[in-house]
């Protein structure tokens, strides 16, 4: 059994820490609660209680947020990263949108936040890997494919970037495109429902904020294993073919779309854990996935036997700390679980995926 | 008479009138000459008169319109023939009329006297419009008349109207940003600890509800069985806690409502709709609102101290040129700070001070950044002039400020600068009566 999370809240603002106090008090029994003025006194805690989560405002005199997160990332590698901000300037935040897990909105409700924190520890939980839980938090760089980055490298410099090819790039690219989705959702956008589609997401970040975004995660990728680009093809692939499959299964049963759109992005994102894990492993994943193909053996059971841990659970935990909504990461978290064919109608996103996937299965 | 006389006779008039005749042909040819040039050149002079975009108009001594150019037809939309003859008041809005337009106010008018000024027209559809007018006298043949020279200013000025008013919400777009963030960590914390009173009571209303239960349930009930049961209910943390955090809870919620109130009201204080009328302003008042204001510009980099003249004289001005005026000096002082490369070795502080001289209020604020290089000192109030980062200054905001003052105001700024050291810039603002 794990000890309590340890959670450090970091403010200049010594009322804010202190009404952040209060509300957590009732929690005090659960978490072990820190609070810091500043980013140095935050550091000398963070060296000292070693914190499961770290909540941070931005702007502080002497060290903001983002360089804070960035000493914490250093120091506790596989500590959960949040800013909460005041900041309604994107640009001024892409430092902090590579270091942080997620960046929430000053005013923020405390359940919010708790909500978040909850989620993220349970995930965290049930990834019994100490080692993968630091790989997968510490790492900076997004599981995209080696095209697709250089393709926006090349985008970036171009002296004016196009928003359309720049669109195309994402969308054909995974990890691009679930990091798209979390910085859109990072409820700092101010958007209030999630959105899934990425056009839209595109658009309402605007190309100056992502040119800064992607600038700052350049040196991240470049030190991270490469991922082979036939794996990053067949994911991609494999998740388009269910997330259509799904999506016309759920304007059939006359769902709404907003329950579709979840389908959609739950599907599209069930084996993005593959990636994850390429992103850690590099060449060794990949050649314990060919095993798995080749000799039909379960690709679970081989990754709990190599790693401890499932693909299925170390996607969700990242999409988890990328603050995806917690019905969407718990079907990605399931999905290779077996599970007695559903007989009935599917009620829920996960029985939905369940079965366009089973469908899909059995057409084959 | 003798023949060869009047051969003779005959020879010399007929060498004369020849000699006529060839002087005769070479004056006329010469006048031809003479006409043909003179015709050139007033055809010139006619077609320049009539091709020049600023209107050119002629009076007499009693103000009836004499010539005028198409240039004026343009401007006051009237045709040539419903012009000529008749009297300039015409052109005037009836403000200008309240002087008799005798020949005295046209001399006082004249170029000698005021070189170009800004005034108004009336145009044929009853339009008051702004123009700029040069009269010079002129006299011919020893007649005296007037000759106008006027230009349209309307559309300049709309424009300039325009880009005064685009560089204010500029300003105010810029604010907006940092504004949201002063604003949001008050209510962040005056909605938590709102909250948090909610379940306070909560707890102390069920709390208390039992006590209530107890004295009404069993009269007979022993006081020390009851007293046992009240040590029970107050025996948890939980109670206890509340009655610390609870009055602290409060105080910190009014002292952050305070906070955004007093934010909003600086927002609103230089947001002042801004009339063109001027009106009494309070100095040390709107220097406390951009301070407000700005608090997100400067509160990470720098102290500000100020030293407030008490008996500061009200100014007459216009209000939200003048926040401007401080608001960019302040957020100037402040950059400067920031980018001074000295900086982590000396704390920023900006000082800001108001006294009184003369007729005149006076405001400076001075920062420990920088500094301006003695070769940038001339330019710092011109147009587009910056030494700031791509992305970080547009260069407006000094020019603004000088136009504000000096222009506007009929103020004076100074600015004294040791480079490396830090700069003071000096406000002199005519006092109201």
């Amino acid at each position: 059994m794990e000890s309590r999370p340890i959670i450090l809240f970091v403010d200049d603002d010594p009322m804010l820490l202190a009404s952040t106090r209060r509300r957590f008090a009732s929690l005090a029994d659960d978490w072990e609660l820190h609070f810091a003025e500043s980013g140095q006194m935050a550091l000398e805690i963070s060296d000292r209680v070693m914190p499961t989560a770290v909540v941070t405002d931005m702007r502080m005199p002497d060290m903001d947020g983002a360089v804070l997160l960035t000493e914490i990332q250093r120091r506790v590698p596989d500590s959960i990263r949040i800013i909460l901000s005041g900041q309604t300037n994107g640009e001024e935040l892409a430092q902090a949108h590579v270091v942080a897990h997620t960046i929430l909105r000053k005013p923020c409700e405390t359940e919010t936040i708790c909500n978040l924190l909850r989620q993220c520890f349970s995930m965290r939980q049930r990834l019994a890997n100490p080692t993968i839980r630091k790989l997968i938090a510490s790492n900076a760089s997004i599981p995209a494919s080696p095209t697709a980055i250089s393709e926006i490298l090349v985008l970036l410099r171009a002296p004016e970037m196009s928003i359309d090819h720049l669109t195309m790039v994402i969308r054909s690219d995974l990890g691009l495109y679930a990091y798209i989705i979390k910085l859109i959702n990072s409820s700092h956008y101010g958007m209030r429902s999630r959105i899934h589609d990425i056009d839209q997401a595109i658009m309402l970040l605007g190309v100056s904020a992502l040119r800064a975004i992607f600038c700052g995660l350049k040196l991240a990728n470049s030190l991270s294993p490469k991922i082979e680009e036939h794996l990053c093809a067949d994911v991609f692939d494999g998740g388009m073919r269910l997330a259509h499959r799904v999506l016309r299964l759920a304007n059939h049963h006359g769902k709404s779309k907003l329950f579709a759109d979840d389908c959609y992005i739950a599907a599209l994102f069930q084996d993005f854990g593959q990636l994850v894990f390429a992103a850690c492993f590099g060449n060794e994943y990949t050649q314990l996935l060919a095993r798995a193909k080749a000799s039909g053996e379960s690709l679970s059971k081989l990754e709990q036997v190599a790693y401890q841990c499932t693909h299925a659970v170390a996607g969700a935990y990242l999409l988890t700390l990328w603050s995806f909504s917690p019905q969407i990461v718990e079907c990605i978290c399931q999905h290779e679980d077996t599970v007695d064919a559903i007989s009935r109608e599917p009620r829920t996103v996960e029985e939905f995926v369940r079965h366009a996937s089973q469908n899909e299965v059995r057409s084959q | 008479m003798p023949d060869g006389i009047y051969q003779r006779m005959f020879e010399r008039e007929r060498e004369a009138r020849k000699r006529a005749e060839e002087l005769l042909e070479s004056m006329s040819l010469e006048l031809f000459a003479a006409y043909t040039q003179l015709k050139k050149s007033s055809e010139e002079l006619f077609t320049i008169f009539r091709s020049v975009t600023d209107g050119i108009l002629t009076f007499d001594s009693t103000g009836i319109i004499e010539t005028l150019n198409p240039a004026v037809e343009r401007i006051f939309g009237y045709a040539n023939e419903e012009l000529v003859g008749r009297n300039i008041a015409m052109l005037l809005p009836n403000r200008e009329l309240e002087f008799p337009l005798d020949d005295s106010f046209w001399l006082n008018r004249c170029s000698e006297v005021q070189p170009k000024f800004s005034t108004q027209g009336l145009n044929a559809k009853g339009k008051v419009f702004e123009m700029e007018l040069s009269v010079s006298r002129a006299s011919q043949a020893g007649r005296e008349f007037y000759v106008w020279i006027v230009r349209n200013t309307q559309q300049i000025r709309s424009i300039e109207r325009k880009i005064a008013v685009s560089q204010r919400l500029e300003a105010i777009g810029q604010l907006a940003a940092g504004m949201s963030h002063e604003i949001n960590t008050p209510i962040q914390y005056v909605h938590e600890n709102t909250k948090f009173l909610r379940d306070a009571f909560e707890a102390m209303e069920s709390v208390l509800s039992q006590v209530e239960h107890h004295l009404s349930s069993d009269p007979t009930e022993e006081p020390s069985t009851l007293s046992n049961r009240f040590r029970e209910l107050f025996g948890g943390n939980r109670l206890a806690f509340f009655r610390t955090e609870v009055p602290r809870a409060i105080a910190e919620t009014i002292h952050g409502s305070n906070r955004v109130t007093s934010i909003v009201q600086a927002i609103k204080e230089f947001a002042h709709p801004g009339n063109n009328e001027k009106t009494a302003l309070d100095l040390n008042h709107a220097i406390a609102s951009a301070i407000t204001v700005s608090g997100n510009h400067w509160r990470s980099e720098c102290e500000i101290e100020t030293n407030l003249d008490p008996n500061l004289p009200m100014t007459l001005c216009h209000v939200a040129e003048i926040n401007q005026v401080i608001l960019n000096l302040l957020i100037n002082a402040c950059d400067a700070i920031v980018e001074n490369p000295m900086q982590a070795s000396r704390p920023g502080k900006i000082v800001i001070k108001t006294w009184h001289e003369a007729e005149f209020v006076k405001l400076s604020i001075s920062d420990n950044g920088m500094g301006i290089k003695r070769e940038n000192l001339d330019r710092i109030f011109t147009m587009f002039f910056t030494t700031k980062a791509v992305g970080k200054g547009t260069g407006q905001g000094l020019a603004m400020v000088h136009s504000i003052i000096v222009e506007h105001h009929g103020g004076n700024i100074d600015v004294v600068s040791q480079p490396g050291e830090g700069a003071t810039f000096i406000i002199s603002l005519p006092q109201s009566l």
